[in-house]
């Protein structure tokens, strides 16, 4: 089975990079690839609680994150030091994703047999 | 020899990913080496789009993709979902919205499956020689 490491590195609505990287993931998982998703740099503002897109009119890409593990996504991950320079708090982020330092982003990046950033 | 499956993301003119792409293609292939398949995906969909006119002396980085892909005989796929939304259309999805069709038809309109069906039939068979590689 491969091992797709996705990273989603970009605020939410802006563009529609955190949308696509996110319908790829469930592309990926429905077909039976391992998805690892990862929050990175402005990506991190995705995980907010919160979220109210309907004045954009757009799907929420919080409860989007929130349903993953339902969809076999259960390792949905932030990199713990660009919570750090946004000066985001672990309590403003949904629980669906977990905190990981940069050691634990490069192992995850060694062992993917691919990786797609968005 | 390795296997490539690549995976574009940007439009012709907006940037120079595609134009890279399709130089890495054009020197593994010389290099001896299989592309699997080119993906076009978000903004990698306007590759396809026929109705984008190079201004005149500029390259026509299309024509150029469909010159590799009748060489070497590479899918090229596009990213149906991602199409539509940016109005790249297929024969049947132009049709059923009573629009025109622009996906050239040397692409092939497919679900996002089809690149990772690949990625993982491909990481099964053969895990040492595969290569993904995002443009």
């Amino acid at each position: 089975m491969a091992k797709l490491l996705i990273i989603s590195t970009q605020a939410p609505y802006v563009t529609s990079a955190a949308q696509d990287a996110l319908e790829a993931a469930l592309a990926a998982s429905n077909v039976g690839v391992d998805v690892t998703f990862v929050f990175a740099q402005q990506g991190l503002y995705q995980l907010l609680g919160d979220q109210d897109s309907t004045c954009v009119q757009r799907k929420s890409i919080e409860k989007q994150i929130n349903v993953l593990p339902l969809y076999d996504i259960d390792a949905v991950y932030y990199i713990a030091e660009d919570m750090t320079d946004l000066k985001l708090s672990r309590q403003a982020l949904t629980s669906t994703a977990e905190s990981i330092d940069t050691n634990k982003f490069n192992e995850l990046c060694a062992a993917s047999t691919a990786i797609l950033r968005f | 020899m390795n296997k490539f499956l690549i995976f574009v993301t940007r439009s012709p003119f907006d940037s120079l990913n595609g134009q890279t792409a399709l130089s890495f293609c054009e020197a593994a292939i010389e290099l001896g080496h299989e592309i699997e398949q080119v993906f076009f995906y978000q903004e990698g969909v306007q590759q396809a789009n026929v109705d984008i006119q190079p201004a005149a002396g500029e390259k026509n980085l299309l024509a150029q993709w469909l010159a590799f892909s009748e060489q070497t005989k590479t899918s090229l796929n596009v990213c149906v979902t991602a199409s539509i939304k940016r109005g790249v259309l297929s024969e049947d999805d132009a049709a059923a919205m009573q629009l025109h069709c622009n996906v050239h038809t040397a692409f092939r309109p497919v679900g996002m499956a089809e690149y990772f069906s690949a990625l993982n039939t491909s990481s099964s068979c053969e895990p040492d020689t595969l290569i993904c590689m995002q443009f």
